[in-house]
């Protein structure tokens, strides 16, 4: 009896005190509001995993429509250039002044298909974040409006600055540039398959790609002359341009200089298949 | 957890001091004044940084050890004078470059390259 009556009156007395610490803390004003300080990194855990399981919830039995639509992605992008990029930038484009300095800082969006479904993509343009600077664009807006800008969000996740730059113009001139793909492109992941990661590793080690580039699971002296490639499969541009999918990738190996003329990388004459399997090595590195 | 929290929001209260100018840090040296500007221009949303987390941050290169990397864009020296071009403008060295020119000063500039290469 008296050992219960102890453990209610320390957890009160505990209470009591965090609660009196709490109210000076909030009294005096010492929380650090300041949106050009960064959050401490156990509130922006918090705030992370708040966000994600709500969103995740909130969106539970959102329906998306076809979204792989050419005039969806064309009103998408349209509407994206007016009301999204000012805050989220574009390809080689950064946000605009106004929300320059805002914390959270707005997180590009090259990624958010990886990270997100459609419906909840839909949800949060749909009603926006509270305390994230994120307005709920669907006032004033059509669900199908939302629906454009979904696609279109979901397209930046393969989109290339040049891609990019032709859809500007076409949306300027009203006429596509020749060779302007508005929708999804086969990204090759279900090729990738077929080819063989180890294989690709001994390519990669007999071409001395890891003489330049850090690469997880060869050894070599690194110069450091390139970036590191570790993680490779969740970075998202290759050279600064083109967005990382197994065909762009293919690409990029076997002819840099096509993506980037001014690049350092060598041009190594490996063929289509050798680039293939150096994918497959690549593409199999993540967390 | 809650107590934890309660004495983290006052280790953060601590840091907060009553100020008489408009400079943000005042008194700070380069490094101090660069990691801020770094957090605020928003480059660890693209870039993985030492001492700043940010989301996504896997868009562009890691410049964690960014003082070893022998180029900038894979194309110019990487040293100070052309580090504080490439941040200007990214476009004047690598014409299609996804980084954007973010319109800041030559002294933000200056000292975001120098918390880049203090890393």
């Amino acid at each position: 009896m008296k050992a219960r009556f102890a453990a209610i009156l320390s957890l009160l007395g505990a209470g009591f005190i965090a609660g009196i610490g709490t109210t000076i803390f909030l009294e005096l004003g010492l929380y650090d509001l300041s949106a050009l300080s960064p959050h401490n990194e156990l509130e922006r855990q918090l705030i992370m995993f708040l966000k994600n399981n709500a969103i995740e919830y909130q969106s539970g039995d959102i329906k998306a429509p076809a979204l792989n639509d050419r005039e969806r992605i064309k009103k998408g992008f349209a509407l994206y250039e007016v009301q999204c990029k000012v805050c989220h930038g574009a390809p080689g484009e950064p946000r605009g002044r106004v929300s320059t300095g805002l914390n959270p800082n707005p997180p590009p969006l090259f990624k958010a298909d990886d990270h997100w479904s459609s419906g909840e993509l839909g949800w949060i343009i749909q009603n926006g974040l509270k305390m994230a600077g994120m307005p709920g664009v669907g006032i004033g807006q059509t669900d199908d409006d939302i629906w454009n800008i979904v696609s279109y969000v979901k397209r930046m996740n393969t989109l290339s600055v040049a891609e990019y730059k032709a859809m500007k113009k076409a949306l300027k001139d009203g006429v596509d540039p020749p060779g302007l793909e508005w929708e999804f492109p086969e990204e090759g992941w279900k090729k990738l398959k077929n080819y063989s990661a180890s294989e690709g590793k001994v390519l990669l080690k007999k071409l001395g790609c890891a003489s330049c580039h850090s690469i997880p699971g060869i050894k070599a002296q690194n110069t450091h002359a390139g970036p590191s490639l570790k993680e490779w499969k969740n970075r998202h541009f290759i050279a600064g341009q083109v967005a990382n999918y197994p065909k762009s990738l293919v690409k990029w190996l076997m002819h840099p200089e096509k993506i980037d003329p001014t690049t350092l990388m060598p041009n190594l004459d490996v063929t289509e298949e050798q680039a293939w399997k150096m994918s497959a090595y690549l593409m199999s590195l993540e967390e | 957890m809650l107590v934890k929290i309660i004495v983290i929001f006052f280790m953060a209260g601590c840091q907060v001091k009553q100020v008489d100018t408009l400079e943000v840090l005042p008194g700070a040296t380069s490094i101090e004044r660069g990691k801020r500007l770094t957090f605020s221009y928003g480059c660890a949303v693209c870039h993985e940084i030492s001492g700043i987390n940010d989301y996504p941050g896997n868009i562009g290169p890691s410049l964690v050890n960014w003082g070893k990397q022998k180029y900038i864009a894979g194309a110019v020296p990487n040293r100070m004078p052309e580090l504080i071009l490439w941040l200007k403008n990214p476009q004047a060295i690598q014409k299609n470059s996804a980084m954007p020119n973010l319109n800041m000063t030559e002294e933000e500039a200056s000292d975001i390259a120098t918390y880049l290469y203090s890393q």
